[in-house]
């Protein structure tokens, strides 16, 4: 990270707000490309941290640069207003203006840019976020999905330097999601825009994040690889999803007439329901440990869909009452959050093999 | 039949209903998003001043207006300072003391819109490259165009059909100072029935026309 491009290309800082009853105490140091997904439970000051990146907070107090861009420096005197910072931002309700329709809302973007866009990247925008067929569409008559890609593809009209995301997932259906999700990709592949992207969904986070930070109660408590916090059972207790695994799968098989996907990870198949990918494309997936269940025999009439033969390599009490089982499966690590009750009745101890039970449906995001 | 009087009567109060629309259309829009958003300590008396036409009789703001407009009060000593002359029994004054008379109509629905509307469209406008005074004009104004028109035909309407406030302050000065409702009482002081109910039915019937339409602006949308 000491690399002169690294250092000027990054995002970093560290911001300080306080309210009544709340403050923010934030260090950032993010890379300046990718997904960086900020995850916390509610409450834990997820959005103000965006806001305040965005400069949409008072009084905030400390440092921030974007790549080259100094937007906030209080000891040297430095406030860019949120209107000078070339950020894209992406409100949880969509905020479309209500007077004008979607071609509108988007023309108001492209008008206000500091850069030109040229035709074909309009185009190539509305195209990506799916909503060629929505310009003449008054905003108001558009699904809460449509409103999110079209908010989505306003925010990037004014070709910010960085796109900040406020769980634009949370108030839409899982078919919206997975539009918006799959949409999001493709814009990131081909733009490599930024983006800062805010969630209390750890599901999210593992599919989308290249960098991950996890936030409580207003502080940073760590930043780094999705895969090593998502996969940090301290960090993982904070949030609400409790403890789990992370796991980086292949898709292998998109069976559209069941709307399921089949992907492959350390030699095992997983079922889940239909994503929008692409086959061989990669999948991240976070299973929690409260949708692991324990088998000492393959069920054989069950809605379960994906069956693991797995061995128990660990136990440990995890609260009255309740035992978190780590399991394996040639390399791949699963736990399990099962009640003490069910490991005496079955036994369970360390070495044993039996079949780790997971629902299709707990593995979307 | 309408005299020619009738008739010059009615043109002024047309007038001066246009011209006051037009200030009140230039200040209120304003006035009335500082009040809905304002944290000032001074909120709460600016808020009962612009509120005052509401429950005093037009007589007392009429004679106050007066006061301070006339060559003794301390409007009176600036204009006159200014080589303007002073306000009472001139068209000017009309205006003047009819927009105060008339804000109160326009600017509490429209802080009661803005407040409604909330802070939004300037942060996501902020985050569109707008600065705050940009993001008024171009977002908030245009989203409450229906409003900003109920509340306008709102104070024009109240303008016409003023009284109290015109006679203190214009006297009755034909082609002047003698709007519509001041020829009506003119009219019925003389016992001229007749003329009289040609100029109220006159007044009346518009008065409603504009009612509706505030209406029909009013509640036809389901925005914001």
């Amino acid at each position: 990270m000491d690399s002169p491009e690294n250092v000027s290309d990054n995002i970093s800082g560290h911001l300080q707000v306080q309210f009544s009853g709340f403050s923010l105490q934030v260090d950032l140091d993010f890379p300046g490309s990718g997904i960086t997904v900020v995850l916390g439970a509610s409450g834990a000051g997820k959005t103000t941290l965006l806001r305040c990146i965005a400069g949409l907070e008072k009084n905030v107090r400390g440092f921030l640069r974007v790549k080259h861009d100094v937007w906030l420096d209080d000891t040297n005197g430095i406030l860019k207003p949120p209107h000078s910072r070339s950020l894209g931002y992406v409100f949880q309700d969509a905020r479309l203006f209500t007077h004008l329709n979607v071609q509108g809302n988007l023309k108001y973007a492209v008008k206000r840019s500091s850069k030109s866009l040229g035709d074909t990247t309009f185009e190539t925008i509305i195209e990506a976020c799916g909503i060629v067929s929505l310009l003449k569409r008054s905003s108001l008559d558009l699904s809460g999905g449509e409103k999110q890609r079209v908010a989505l593809a306003r925010a990037l009209l004014t070709a910010p330097d960085i796109l900040l995301m406020d769980e634009p997932l949370a108030s839409l259906d899982l078919e919206s999601r997975q539009d918006l999700l799959s949409s999001m990709e493709k814009l990131q592949n081909q733009w490599k825009v930024p983006m800062i992207y805010v969630t209390h969904s750890i599901n999210e986070a593992a599919r989308l994040a290249d960098h991950l930070l996890f936030m409580s109660q207003g502080k940073t408590m760590a930043q780094g690889s999705p895969s090593e916090l998502l996969s940090s059972q301290e960090l993982m207790q904070l949030n609400s999803g409790g403890p789990g695994v992370f796991i980086r799968c292949k898709v292998l098989a998109q069976d559209r007439a069941n709307g399921l996907t089949q992907v492959e990870a350390y030699g095992q198949a997983l079922t889940l329901p239909l994503q929008t990918t692409f086959l061989n494309q990669e999948v991240r997936l976070h299973i929690a440990a409260r949708d692991v269940s324990l088998a000492l025999d393959p069920p054989n009439r069950t809605s379960i869909l994906n069956v693991i033969p797995v061995s128990i390599t660990r136990m440990t009490e995890h609260s009255p009452g309740q035992v978190l089982v780590q399991l394996e499966s040639h390399d791949m690590q699963l736990l399990s959050l099962v009640t003490t009750l069910s490991t005496r009745q079955l036994h369970l101890e360390a070495g044993m093999p039996l079949y780790a039970l997971i629902k299709g449906m707990a593995l979307t995001p | 039949m309408p005299s020619l009087d009738d008739w010059s009567s009615l043109l002024l109060s047309l007038k001066l209903g246009c011209t006051v629309t037009f200030v009140l259309i230039l200040i209120s829009p304003p006035l009335s998003w500082w009040l809905a958003h304002s944290h000032s300590r001074l909120k709460p008396l600016i808020s009962a001043v612009t509120a005052l036409p509401l429950v005093l009789p037009p007589t007392i703001l009429g004679f106050y207006f007066l006061l301070l407009t006339g060559p003794n009060g301390t409007v009176g000593h600036l204009t006159l300072a200014l080589g303007l002359g002073t306000l009472p029994f001139t068209f000017p004054g009309l205006v003047v003391a009819s927009v105060f008379y008339s804000l109160p109509f326009v600017v509490q629905p429209l802080t009661n819109v803005f407040e409604r509307v909330g802070h939004w469209p300037l942060e996501v406008g902020a985050t569109l490259r707008a600065s705050p005074l940009k993001a008024f004009f171009t977002i908030v104004i245009p989203m409450t165009v229906p409003d900003l028109m109920a509340a306008s035909l709102l104070g024009f309407a109240h303008t016409l059909g003023e009284f109290g406030v015109v006679l203190m302050m214009g006297g009755n000065i034909p082609g002047e100072t003698r709007v519509a409702s001041i020829q009506i009482y003119n009219h019925v002081e003389a016992l001229e029935y007749g003329q009289a109910h040609w100029l109220s039915g006159t007044l009346l019937t518009l008065s409603l026309i504009l009612l509706v339409l505030v209406q029909k602006y009013g509640l036809s949308r389901k925005r914001i």
